[in-house]
C-alpha cells in the first residue's frame, strides 16, 4: 500500500507570534508547564496536517482551519497543493491569547 | 366519575408517552380519569387510575415532567396517543403565565459572540495573508520553526528553574 504522500508544513511569523503570546501568558500566568506544554502540542498538531491539508474545511477565517480536539486552539493555514503555510493559532475564544 | 375513587395525585408516577400507549393498548386507561393541569408557564398531564394504583403523570422521555404550553397542545397530544378525550377535564384555574422555555437572548448572544470571533479571526488571517502576499512577512521552514522553538523553550526552562517553580 503507497503511503499517503506528506506535504511540508511552512511557519509564517505571525504564526509564531501567536505561539509566543500563549507562552507569555501561562508564563505570566505563573504556568510553567502549559507554557512549555501548549505551545509543544500546537505545533505537534500544525505538522500533522502535512499529512492531508484538505481534509479540513475553510472555515470563517476564510481560509483552512483546524481546531484542535485536545485545546482549545484553532490553527488557520493555507495549501496551495504543494506546501501547507500556517497562518495563525488563535484561541477559540477571542479574549485569550 | 367521582374524584375519590382515584389514587392521590400526590403519588402520581412519572409516565412516557410510549407507556401511555401501551396503557391505551391494553386498556388501563379506558376508565380512568384525565386530567389536563394548569402549572406554572403551562399544563401538565395525569392519569387518575383506580383506587389502589398510583397516578401517573405525563412526563418526557427524560423523566421530567412535561409541560405544554397551551391545554390545546396536551389534548391534541392525548388524541394522538388515543386516549379517549370523553373522561379529560381540564384544571386551569391553577395556570399562571409563565415563560415556559428560556428567551432567546442567549442564543442570540452566543451567535453574536460566534460572528464576531469571526470576523475578528479573519481580520487576522487577511492582515497575515497580505503581508504574505507584499514580502514583508517571514516564512519559516519546518526546520527553521522547529531550531526557533527550540531555543525558546530552553529559554522558558531556564527562567522557570530561575523562578524556582
Amino acid at each position: 500500500m503507497n503511503r499517503p504522500k506528506t506535504y511540508p508544513v511552512a511557519y509564517a511569523d505571525d504564526f509564531e507570534a501567536d505561539i509566543i503570546a500563549i507562552e507569555d501568558y501561562f508564563i505570566e500566568a505563573g504556568e510553567w508547564d502549559l507554557a512549555l506544554n501548549h505551545p509543544d502540542r500546537i505545533q505537534r498538531c500544525a505538522e500533522t496536517i502535512g499529512q492531508m491539508p484538505m481534509a479540513w474545511a475553510v472555515g470563517a477565517s476564510g481560509q483552512h482551519e483546524r481546531v484542535m480536539t485536545d485545546l482549545p486552539y484553532r490553527l488557520v493555514f493555507t495549501f496551495d497543493g504543494k506546501r501547507v503555510l500556517m497562518l495563525r493559532a488563535k484561541h477559540t475564544h477571542r479574549q485569550h491569547p | 366519575m367521582k374524584h375519590s375513587q382515584f389514587s392521590a395525585p400526590a403519588a402520581a408516577v412519572p409516565v412516557k408517552l410510549a407507556e401511555v400507549r401501551q396503557l391505551v393498548d391494553a386498556g388501563a386507561l379506558s376508565d380512568a380519569n384525565t386530567e389536563v393541569i394548569g402549572v406554572n408557564g403551562g399544563y401538565t398531564v395525569r392519569f387518575l387510575l383506580r383506587q389502589g394504583k398510583a397516578a401517573r403523570v405525563l412526563a418526557t422521555k427524560n423523566g421530567e415532567l412535561r409541560i405544554f404550553s397551551t391545554a390545546d397542545s396536551a389534548l391534541r397530544q392525548l388524541r394522538a396517543v388515543a386516549v379517549s378525550l370523553g373522561n379529560v377535564v381540564v384544571r386551569s384555574s391553577t395556570y399562571q403565565p409563565a415563560a415556559l422555555r428560556p428567551g432567546r437572548d442567549d442564543r442570540r448572544q452566543a451567535m453574536q459572540q460566534a460572528n464576531d470571533y469571526g470576523r475578528w479571526l479573519k481580520a487576522e488571517t487577511d492582515a497575515t495573508l497580505a503581508r504574505v502576499a507584499a514580502g514583508t512577512a517571514t516564512i519559516y521552514t519546518q526546520a527553521e520553526f522547529d531550531q526557533r522553538s527550540a531555543e525558546r523553550r530552553a529559554a522558558i526552562m531556564r527562567r522557570r528553574d530561575k523562578a524556582g517553580a
